[in-house]
């Protein structure tokens, strides 16, 4: 709804913008792809689509233009004329015409040419009649540019109009340029109209509120009229006119007494009398400005004639609303806008008469008989002439006299004044306290103690309570010290027998540990055969130390195990290469040399090999940080032993680490009383 | 300012700590639930002149309140959302009680009771009852001590039986079978105060 805000409207862009946008929002918003290879039915459509949207987008913002563009019978006459007045009627209603026409076209085009792409039998056909009718809706679109520039000019004024309010309480200013109807405005309202010495430097109507009795009323400042035939006037007084005649306002006709604006009192008068038909039914005031220049006594015989012609016709309105004819102080007034004086006095006159012709009005109406039927004003008669004053009782004027007479007592409040104010003093709330005792007024009583709630416990009689309780606890106390609770120790372990038992329990502990660790690294584990045994678990000593601590003689095991180790008797295939070396009879003779021959061979050639190794790399070279060939020698032989452990574990390196227990239990167990673990 | 029970795990909010919660229903909390009677019931009761009867039903009559549940840390809180059934988390003195882990009904908890009307300020009675709290205190650390020890009282002998049954399953993690069999004179490894022990020879006999 426009009704008088024209701000509201989109902004028409021009022809080629208007293409540009439409364009590209169709590029962006349907699909883009399409291959020559793809079904037909779906190439028409590719293209069946991007013509269509194409339409619908046009169709949309054609429409929303027409829409929102306000239509010039559907408005307030006023407005209406207004825009006649500022933009030409005819021409207005041709653009939007012509809009919608091309909104019309643009929509058979497209609906042509959907039917035509429907019969398309190829990518290219089907995308030349794309292209034809995108093409032809664009020519479209910029044969209405210039309707669509001219709209949006339209729009711009538009938007820049003053909102006002047909019908709520208005004063118009009317009369010749330069008379000081701005400077008026300028007096009673907040409006900052330009003011300039020279004619028409208001160009059009500009609106200021004032107040009166707690009412609001509209301002309107006109552009100057000159006294012109009526198809003469421009632009600019055709604005007044219109206002004149549309707007149910109460006037001020200003009267630029001391001519100089440039213009006679005749010219004036002149005007007045051509454009009095306009006052038809509105309270006219005629006020004589600049009387700071020209006080109105002054004035020659013909202008006070002049005058006072012009203050009969405004009478002669008051009468045809109802008013006395002699009430006439309301109708030529003066004032100057220099010096103030009788500023407020007009607008007063002004707004007083106004408020009176719109209440009359109101009073006529027929919507007043609902409201008045609800009042009902009930003034009794008085019966007789005899004085009734109210009644006071005498207790009351004796209570009100002493009360009067009594000194104040002192409140709270002086006490507080007098001891530093508001924020320093504070009020001791206990003094009024009822005790037993006033000396236990200041007492400070605990209400917490020990994790309890004092009140909780708080009992005139609590004293026998307690003596109750501690009787009943003395009571039960003797009665457990006689039973006692025995526990049964028929089975009782000895010392040795507690001492297995523990030993019992840390092997067990042992076990499930180690079984812990072997389940949890499994699979990252490397199986190392046993004769790399970094731990030295299989040895014959830890053998016998275990055997003996389970309580056997391990000496016949650990001999035994000695005899077919690999140091003493050799590997298999040298024994049995031995055994064929020496024909047949090898098994009988000389087992014992061949074992010794091949112990002898096995550590010669650990022993040379590790010479070998050591000596090896590239002997001694000065630069290299070693003292002599024999400190290197040493350095190497402390590497290697440093790696050994680590290589017979499988280990590729120092980073080759396995954890058996990520969360072992001790760091992440263990109770809290009342507070929080989230840290550990 | 009042010291609260957690509603959760009953331990006290001090001042300053914790979370309430209140619902936007202000869902109430029904006790004595024994009798509900309407109130043209009793007015009824009460106008036929049946007061002591009304006296006596008054006491079973639903009291409302609205619950408002307080929590002592996120911990209860965060349970309280999961909707978890303190009486079913074990840490929480609602199970705890509820399964007889500490004591429930003794007299040292009736001296300890929400009283809704205020006493009027007595220095003397202060007093009392300040001392009076601790004795209480000691009696009542004393008696649930009692309860916790009449819990754990079969607990020694199972212990012991147990402790006599490994020894016997388990012994041979120490001891091999065949020095077993040699009466039960055990390897003079463990440091025991044992009689003069035998010399290692005539034990071997392999």
């Amino acid at each position: 709804m426009v009704q008088y805000n024209f701000k509201k409207i989109t902004v028409v862009p021009s022809g080629k913008d208007f293409i540009d946008i439409i364009l590209s929002r169709t590029q962006r918003q349907t699909p883009t792809v399409v291959h020559k290879g793809y079904a037909i039915s779906r190439l028409r459509e590719f293209y069946m689509r991007k013509v269509k949207y194409t339409q619908q987008n046009f169709h949309e913002k054609l429409s929303a233009i027409i829409d929102e563009f306000p239509r010039l019978e559907g408005i307030h006459p006023f407005y209406g004329d207004l825009l006649h007045v500022l933009y030409n009627k005819d021409h207005y209603k041709l653009a939007l015409g012509q809009v919608n026409t091309a909104r019309n076209i643009i929509g058979k085009i497209a609906k042509d040419y959907v039917r035509l792409l429907k019969y398309g039998d190829s990518l290219y056909r089907c995308k030349s009649l794309k292209v034809a009718a995108l093409g032809r809706m664009c020519t479209v679109i910029k044969r209405i540019s210039p309707s669509l520039a001219y709209l949006e000019q339209i729009r711009q004024h538009m938007a820049r109009l003053p909102s006002i309010d047909p019908n709520t309480r208005t004063i118009l200013i009317c009369g010749y340029p330069n008379v000081g109807k701005s400077s008026f405005i300028n007096k009673i309202t907040r409006a900052d109209v330009d003011v300039q010495p020279y004619a028409f430097t208001t160009k059009s109507l500009f609106v200021g509120h004032t107040d009166y009795k707690y009412l609001r009323y509209q301002v309107i400042d006109t552009p100057g009229i000159l006294d012109r035939p009526f198809e003469d006037r421009n632009i600019i007084e055709m604005c007044s006119i219109t206002a004149l005649a549309h707007l149910k306002a109460a006037v001020l006709f200003f009267l630029d007494i001391s001519g100089s604006c440039g213009y006679s009192i005749a010219q004036q008068a002149a005007l007045f009398h051509s454009i009095k038909s306009l006052f038809m039914n509105k309270p006219l005031v005629i006020v004589c400005n600049k009387i700071d220049l020209q006080p109105l006594e002054a004035l020659p015989e013909e202008d006070m004639k002049l005058v006072m012609e012009m203050k009969a016709e405004a009478v002669k309105s008051i009468l045809a609303q109802g008013g006395d004819s002699k009430d006439d102080e309301g109708v030529l007034l003066t004032m100057s806008t220099m010096t103030d004086e009788g500023v407020i006095a007009v607008k007063n006159a002004a707004c007083e008469r106004l408020l009176n012709q719109r209440v009359e009005i109101k009073m006529k109406s027929k919507k007043i008989n609902d409201c008045l039927n609800r009042f009902h004003v009930a003034v009794p008669k008085p019966r007789d002439t005899k004085e009734r004053p109210p009644c006071i009782p005498q207790a009351v004027i004796e209570a009100r006299a002493t009360a009067n007479a009594k000194e104040k007592r002192k409140l709270e409040k002086d006490l507080e004044e007098e001891n530093g104010g508001a924020g320093v003093y504070s009020a001791s709330l206990r003094k009024h306290y009822l005790l037993a005792n006033d000396e236990w007024k200041e007492d400070v009583m605990p209400e917490i103690l020990d994790g309890h709630n004092v009140y909780d416990f708080v009992d005139p009689d609590i004293l026998q309570r307690l003596e109750e309780l501690e009787q009943e606890e003395g009571l039960r106390l003797e009665g457990e010290a006689v039973e006692e609770d025995f526990e049964m120790d028929g089975k009782e372990l000895t010392e040795e027998e507690k001492a297995l038992l523990s030993e019992i329990r840390r092997k067990k502990k042992l076990l499930i540990q180690e079984h812990r660790i072997k389940k949890s690294t499994a699979e990252s584990r490397p199986v190392v055969p046993r004769k790399f045994d970094k731990d030295r678990k299989y040895t014959t000593d830890r053998m016998g130390r275990e055997l003996s601590a389970l309580g056997i003689n391990p000496s016949a095991a650990v001999n035994r195990a000695r005899s077919r180790s690999l140091s003493t008797r050799g590997r298999k295939r040298d024994r049995s290469l031995a055994g064929q070396g020496e024909d047949g009879e090898a098994m009988d003779i000389d087992t014992e040399h061949s074992n010794k021959k091949l112990r002898v061979r096995s550590r010669s050639i650990s022993a040379s090999r590790s010479r070998a190794i050591i000596a090896a790399p590239g002997g001694f070279t000065p630069g290299e940080g070693f003292r002599d060939i024999v400190q290197k020698q040493q350095a190497l032989k402390i590497a290697k032993k440093s790696v050994r452990h680590r290589n017979k574990a499988a280990c590729k390196g120092e980073g080759d680490r396995v954890i058996p227990n990520l969360k072992p239990k001790h760091l992440f167990s263990g109770k809290r009383g009342k507070g929080k673990t989230t840290r550990r | 300012m009042r010291l609260e029970k957690c509603w959760f795990c009953s331990s006290t909010i001090y001042p300053g700590h914790g979370i309430q919660f209140v619902r936007n229903d202000a869902k109430v909390a029904l006790e004595k639930k024994k009798f509900i009677f309407s109130l043209c019931s009793m007015l009824l009761l009460a106008h036929c002149g049946w007061f002591h009867v009304l006296r006596r039903l008054q006491k079973l009559v639903v009291f409302q309140r609205i619950v408002i549940f307080r929590f002592c840390r996120s911990k209860c809180h965060k349970n309280f959302k999961m909707k978890r059934n303190p009486r079913k988390v074990k840490w929480t003195k609602a199970y705890r009680l509820l399964h007889g882990k500490d004591m429930t009904k003794d007299s040292t908890f009736e001296l300890e009771r929400k009283r809704n009307r205020p006493e009027r300020y007595d220095r003397n009675v202060t007093e009392k009852t300040l001392k009076a709290i601790k004795k209480i205190d000691k009696i009542r650390v004393a008696r649930e001590a009692r309860h916790h020890a009449m819990r754990m009282k079969g607990k020694k002998a199972t212990e012991k039986r147990a402790a006599v049954t490994e020894l016997e399953k388990s012994i041979d993690l120490v001891r091999a079978p065949a020095a077993l069999l040699q009466d039960t004179e055990f390897a003079p490894k463990i440091k025991v105060k044992v009689s003069e022990s035998q010399p290692e020879a005539e034990r071997m006999e392999e």
